[in-house]
């Protein structure tokens, strides 16, 4: 208490108040729903009844996304979740997220999608070397991401310049 | 308590929740604040969502911890709250390693056991240390100066550390373990840090300027320097063996599609006293360039590396200049959906020059050295079950080539346990030390160097058991069984001459011990880490040895040592981390256990500053990590740090 009052007189209450922390998978959860809104899936990705993203490997991350998705729409279809294990349980998801708790060879799952225009978000250091396209990096506090221009090209997935710009960095293609 | 938890504001909960001790109540109402969050959360703009806060205890480098092999992973918001300002008291954050400071600024540091004897000149000299990719391990005495090598600890992404045989990918001297410390990209450390603190047994300054050059460069330079006081004697009085150390360095980075760049360097110098003998130079520098290249079914890597290291008193003491070149290429293969190769070579110059001094002298004083390595693995998955085996050839100067094999199996017995098992063997090279050295007492020759001296040479069997059953526990327990021959001994010179004496091979025997360590988000702001270690030593000399200066000579080692670590995240943006160790008697020489306190009060009073205060080895005015001949002793110290980040 001695302490809160010290922070008010340095005049910090405000900050403290406004930047209680969360947790990165509730972040992270929240980037993959605006993701959504800055990808290009070619029209063939869509032509189906709703729009999937495919969690491995983060049950936190799935929990936290199914109640961000509750009555949201991505590219003009209803979303969900699916928790899935290994490559086959895809199905027509357009986005997979794969944490850190996927136990199978990260480069192996991506090569086995073969270009398929589904949007590849990692958790991992150095996961853009394995193919991934979009990759969450913690750095200062912050949940960031990094992006692979040259592996979003190849599946056919158009990113936005404004997706691009907050970046931490772009491997161009 | 529900009462206290309705009744206080939603920022002070925490606080009251630590006074009630609720661990029963709390997932449920943790999982409501959470989706709370969420919706705020949901409001914010891209830009806004990467300025966004998150909390520190709950991230946890679990893939690279998920390899069949006893790793740990330090990461960097540990080593940042324990308060260390040193990467060696960095890693005493490592359940598997053996920490113990021996002067002010100079370490022993191992994995399962052979922890040095330094009165019988035995050091620590079985595990391997590697910066960036770039190896630290000193070929000339065998061991690791840590005090030449320090990294800016604002900088590193991790420490990955690993007990048990890393030979196949490390190489040699990866004998007991290997300790890769890993800086973050410099497109990940942009803007400028700076860090400063001062206690009353320490001084510490760094600073750090990064910047994003367009999208796919990035630069940091950075620059450090501290001071060190005097370990104590037993009766308070300074051990006159204070340092300081100056460094500085750069790192830039590149990706241009599937191609990335690494370019790295340091510069350091620093003076350390010597009680009763002149003052020790330090001064070196480094360089290391790396490209990477992926493709869809390869990934290949291209490493080289200047390294110049130099340390010595200069009037008549003895003095060393080291040159290391280094070059490597790894390629990583995926063959057939189940596959994953790995191959690799490196080529690895050493060329020195000491200047002996009248006691201490190497014959010849100069010489260049290669070292040649050639290997493969191949890892086999089908189903839950991945089998890694794996051979390395190595050419080292002294006993030509050895071959290392290592095999692997890893069971995923459900989504959430791993089982896995290892059999491996991997030797410790000899050294200029071992081979060269001649040490004289009043002009008479009192040992040398043996020309046929042998590798030590270990043969390792691990199991190992680790279980994540939800996202706030994980635990990792092993067991190893080591055997080993060809361990260093002094022996006379002849069976019926005793001086000079000389180093031998005459030592044998076994080691078998358990290290666990867990990872209990208590509360979603509360994380509790044990970790445990014991060590059983079972070495006799071969039939027919001398059996001088008894086993004790290969590591005064502890049987068990263990701590507890406890990290909060509490209200008004405050961090407090504590930890208690316990390290069992040493043997050979004796020493009593001990335990340690270490503790961390963190205020993050804006986005821009952070203050805080540590307090180390709390528990005593003063303790002895080791029974050095000068009595040499730790004592309590409390240091206040500032972070700044305009």
């Amino acid at each position: 208490m001695m302490l809160a009052a010290l922070s008010c007189l340095l005049g910090l209450c405000d900050t403290a108040e406004a930047e209680e922390p969360y947790s990165a998978a509730s972040v992270e959860a929240v980037y993959l729903y605006r993701f959504g809104g800055y990808i290009e899936w070619p029209p063939e990705a869509l032509a189906h009844p709703r729009f999937t993203i495919a969690v491995l490997g983060d049950d936190e991350v799935a929990e936290a996304l199914s109640r961000v998705l509750s009555d949201r729409n991505i590219g003009g279809l209803p979303a969900n979740v699916r928790r899935a294990r290994n490559a086959r349980d895809l199905g027509d998801a357009q986005m997979v997220y794969i944490g850190e708790g996927y136990r199978g060879d990260l480069h192996a799952l991506i090569s086995s999608l073969e270009h398929r225009p589904i949007l590849v978000v990692t958790d991992e250091v150095n996961a853009l070397g394995s193919g991934s396209m979009v990759n969450f990096v913690i750095a200062e506090g912050k949940v960031r991401f990094e992006v692979s221009l040259a592996s979003a090209t190849r599946a056919g997935l158009k990113i936005s310049s404004q997706l691009l710009a907050v970046a931490v960095r772009v491997q161009t293609g | 308590m529900t009462a206290s938890e309705q009744s206080t504001c939603g920022s002070l909960r925490p606080a009251a929740a630590a006074l009630g001790l609720l661990l029963m109540t709390t997932p449920a109402f943790a999982t409501d604040a959470l989706s709370a969050a969420e919706g705020e959360l949901e409001s914010l703009s891209l830009e806004q969502l990467a300025n966004v806060e998150i909390t520190s205890v709950s991230k946890t480098a679990e893939r690279l911890s998920r390899a069949p092999a006893a790793i740990y992973v330090i990461t960097h918001d540990q080593i940042i709250r324990s308060g260390a300002t040193t990467v060696a008291e960095a890693l005493r954050l490592a359940p598997n390693l053996q920490v113990r400071r021996l002067t002010s600024s100079s370490y022993a540091v191992s994995a399962r056991g052979f922890g040095g004897n330094q009165g019988d000149q035995n050091f620590a000299n079985k595990l391997l240390v590697l910066i960036d990719g770039r190896s630290v391990y000193s070929p000339l005495f065998s061991g690791v100066y840590l005090d030449a090598q320090e990294v800016l600890l604002e900088d590193i992404d991790r420490i990955e550390v690993i007990s048990g045989p890393g030979a196949t990918l490390w190489g040699a001297n990866a004998m007991n373990g290997v300790v890769n410390i890993i800086t973050r990209a410099s497109y990940l450390t942009t803007g400028t840090a700076v860090t400063a603190g001062a206690g009353n047994q320490e001084q510490t300054v760094g600073a750090r300027y990064g910047r994003k050059v367009d999208d796919q460069t990035a630069f940091r330079v950075y620059g450090l320097g501290y001071r060190q006081d005097a370990l104590e004697l037993a009766d308070g009085v300074g051990a006159h063996d204070a340092w300081w150390k100056a460094q500085g360095g750069f790192r830039m980075d590149w990706s241009r599609s599937d191609d990335s760049f690494t370019v790295q360097g340091d510069l350091y110098r620093g003076l350390e006293d010597q009680p009763g003998s002149a003052n020790v130079h330090l001064t070196g520098a480094n360089l290391l360039a790396r490209w990477q290249h992926h493709t869809e079914r390869s990934d290949t890597q291209l490493q080289g590396y200047f390294d110049d290291s130099q340390r010595g008193a200069p009037n008549g003491g003895t003095a060393f200049v080291l040159h290391t070149y280094d070059i490597e290429l790894q390629q990583t293969l995926l063959a057939g959906s189940a596959n994953r190769v790995v191959w690799g070579a490196g080529e690895r110059l050493n060329s020195y020059r000491i200047a002996n001094s009248a006691s201490l002298l190497f014959v010849p004083p100069s010489r260049s050295l290669t070292l040649s390595n050639l290997f493969a693995q191949d890892t086999l998955t089908l189903g839950s079950l991945a089998l890694t085996a794996g051979l390395k050839l190595e050419d080292d100067p002294y006993s030509g080539w050895t071959l290392q094999p290592d095999a692997r199996l890893s069971w995923m017995m459900s989504e959430s346990e791993q089982l896995w098992a290892a059999a491996s063997r991997a030797i410790r090279a000899p050294t200029p030390f071992d081979r060269d050295v001649v040490e004289k007492v009043g002009g008479l020759t009192f040992l040398t160097g043996n020309a046929a001296f042998r590798p030590e040479r270990v043969t390792a069997y691990e199991l190992g058991y680790r279980a994540l059953p939800s996202s706030r526990f994980s635990v990792s327990a092993s067991v190893f069984y080591n055997h080993y021959d060809d361990l260093r001994t002094v022996d006379p010179a002849s069976a019926t001459v005793f001086l000079p004496l000389r180093w031998g091979n005459a030592m044998e025997g076994s080691t078998y011990g358990v290290e666990t360590w867990a990872d209990l988000q208590v509360l979603s702001w509360w994380r509790l880490t044990p970790g445990l270690r014991t060590l059983h030593k079972q070495l006799r000399f071969k039939p027919g040895a001398a059996g001088l200066l008894g086993t004790g000579q290969a590591g005064d080692d502890p049987t068990a040592q263990g701590f507890l670590t406890s990290s909060m995240d509490l209200p008004l943006r405050l961090t407090w981390d504590a930890s208690i160790r316990y390290v069992n008697a040493l043997p050979d020489p004796v020493a009593p256990g001990y335990y340690e306190l270490d503790t961390r009060l963190g205020w993050r009073a804006s986005p821009q500053l952070e203050l805080a205060l540590v307090g180390n080895d709390l528990l005593h005015a003063r303790h002895a990590e080791y029974p050095s001949p000068d009595g040499e002793e730790i004592a309590r110290s409390f240091l206040l740090q500032i972070r700044w980040v305009p």
